[in-house]
């Protein structure tokens, strides 16, 4: 089975609380099936069997409109990093090995890998800043699992996971912000400062290992022993108003007193995009990132934030090989890259 | 998300700039090509390198450690080898590492107790273990509000409870008088249990 429909993503729309800011609120529980041994100490075997006794019941219709499953071992390198692309699954599931696998839905806000580091990684998606909502969505799914599968539960540690750093409630949440303005005004490290005081993490655009590109970087909890799913939310509740308030100042502050100087930079940066003939993902990710923040501002009225958001995606390796239809080499993605964009600018 | 510029395939996490006359030329590699290629590189920390450094190894004083060959009889795992790269290998492990365990995760999490939600019990299971984990909520709020005299009965009341179902935390409350005595994830109270 293969799947080369590259543009998912609904939690990419530019819509949502807070997204002028916040892009994205991503939610997973590690869980792990009683009666089975940990992932890294499964043959290929009970690997196989594990996943047989999953994939049919995470397909599961309530949890997501046409629920499907791909087993990664069949896929290509192609749709595997479409998949990481979209955020559907994780680095560590994509570079991983063995038996291993992703239900997902149609809209990309539901994703459940099978045999990552943990037998279930249960995740949901959704744009802007929606934690409340996202937790109600991610226990019913859970909920509705652990009636059918014994989950490894114990009273003292709560849901057991591979990794020490996982165990109790299982949940990681992760809020993607854009912080451009802070970014440039160089005011980003007292940010992480103040979140790494508070036993909050900041990662990468593509979470944990991953560089942060275009100005996006992912909050999430660390704690999740001796808290409960509530208060975890409630810590990131202290932290991210202040976050989004600051960004927002800066913002403010830079468009009072350096208003042309900030207008150049996003100007240059659509010239560019617009023009260019030859791109590398990098240094088209800073330029949408500098005419995100644009558009938000009102600098930019010609181009709409859909376009904006789809392209952070549509411009990584994986989909534009896809949407191109054939493997290419760096220097040529460079060029097809650049046009894409400036396709997608001139249309909209 | 970039590929490595070598074999084109898996996604680069090491990146290099290069200065050949006074021109600069990014590079970027992943995890194996660097190695092959013998480029100096440190690897990324992983969050279970930083875990290592963590379990220590305990002092002779310290009794409630589990000795290092323990094994798990499930999946294999030794105690030592948890120690070196702290994964674990199945849910036994957490039984019997229970003891070792506590001093470890409240390092990570500040805390080894359990609040939250409790999944819908299969055949079997104790009725009191969910109230257990609610009484620690309850707990953590009576100490917020200043209310000391209910924190005292909710703590002596989980102190109970955490002895019937033979906690980690309860053992070493008794300290070593009870090592090696430990019941069974409370299995002895099954029958008590109307669930």
């Amino acid at each position: 089975m293969s799947l080369k429909s590259a543009y998912m993503g609904a939690w990419l729309k530019g819509e949502g609380p807070e997204s002028d800011i916040v892009v994205s609120s991503r939610l997973r529980l590690a869980r792990n099936l009683e009666g089975f041994k940990f992932k890294g100490r499964m043959n290929e075997d009970e690997e196989l069997l594990l996943e047989a006794h999953l994939r049919e019941k995470v397909i599961d219709s309530t949890f997501g409109d046409n629920m499907c499953y791909l087993s990664l071992s069949e896929l290509d390198d192609l749709d595997r990093l479409l998949l990481v692309e979209s955020h559907l699954i994780s680095l560590e599931h994509f570079n991983g090995s063995g038996q291993r696998g992703v239900a997902y839905d149609q809209s990309g806000s539901v994703s459940i890998m099978i045999n990552e580091e943990d037998h279930l990684r249960i995740q949901v998606l959704a744009p802007g800043l929606a934690l409340r909502e996202q937790l109600r969505r991610i226990n019913s799914i859970d909920d509705a699992l652990s009636e059918q599968v014994p989950y490894s539960f114990d009273t003292d540690f709560g849901y057991l996971t591979t990794c020490p750093t996982n165990v109790g409630t299982g949940l990681r949440v992760s809020v993607m912000l854009h912080l451009p303005a802070l970014a440039l005004s160089k005011h980003i490290q007292k940010v992480f400062n103040a979140v790494e005081k508070v036993n909050l993490a900041v990662r990468g655009f593509f979470g944990e290992g991953s560089q942060a590109l275009g100005d996006f970087y992912q909050i999430s909890n660390q704690v999740t022993l001796g808290v409960s799913q509530e208060e975890a939310l409630l810590e990131l509740d202290k932290v991210l108003p202040k976050i989004i308030d600051y960004e927002r100042n800066v913002r403010q502050v830079l468009l009072d007193d350096q208003r042309k100087i900030l207008e150049d930079k996003v100007f240059r940066a659509l010239a560019i995009l617009q023009n260019a003939r030859s791109i590398p993902s990098e240094e088209a990710m800073v330029h949408l990132s500098f005419l995100r923040m644009g558009i938000f501002l009102q600098m930019v009225d010609d181009v709409s934030i859909d376009v904006v958001n789809k392209l952070f995606l549509i411009i990584q390796p994986g989909h534009l090989q896809s949407l191109v239809g054939s493997e290419l080499s760096p220097e040529d993605r460079d060029v097809e890259r650049a046009a894409i964009i400036r396709k997608e600018l001139q249309e909209d | 998300m970039k590929l490595c510029d070598n074999c084109r395939k898996n996604v680069a996490t090491v990146h290099l700039t290069e200065i050949k006359k006074g021109q600069s030329e990014e590079i970027h590699l992943c995890e194996n090509c660097a190695r092959d290629l013998r480029v100096p590189h440190k690897p990324p920390v992983s969050v279970h390198d930083l875990l290592g450094a963590l379990v220590d190894k305990p002092s002779p004083e310290e009794s409630p450690s589990v000795p290092e060959d323990t094994m798990c009889e499930e999946c294999g795992l030794t105690f030592e080898e948890f120690r070196k790269n702290p994964r674990f290998g199945c849910a036994n492990d957490y039984k019997i590492f229970g003891r070792s365990l506590v001093p470890l995760l409240e390092k990570i999490h500040g805390s080894s107790k359990y609040i939250g939600k409790v999944p819908s019990f299969q055949d079997g299971q104790p009725v009191f273990l969910r109230e257990l984990v609610t009484l620690r909520q309850k707990l953590k709020e009576a100490i917020k509000a200043e209310a000391y005299e209910q924190a005292a009965s909710i703590r002596d009341r989980i102190n109970e409870l955490e002895e019937l179902a033979g906690s980690p935390s309860s053992d070493l409350r008794k300290g070593a008088s009870s090592k090696g005595k430990r019941k069974k994830g409370g299995q002895d109270l099954k029958e008590e249990s109307s669930e």
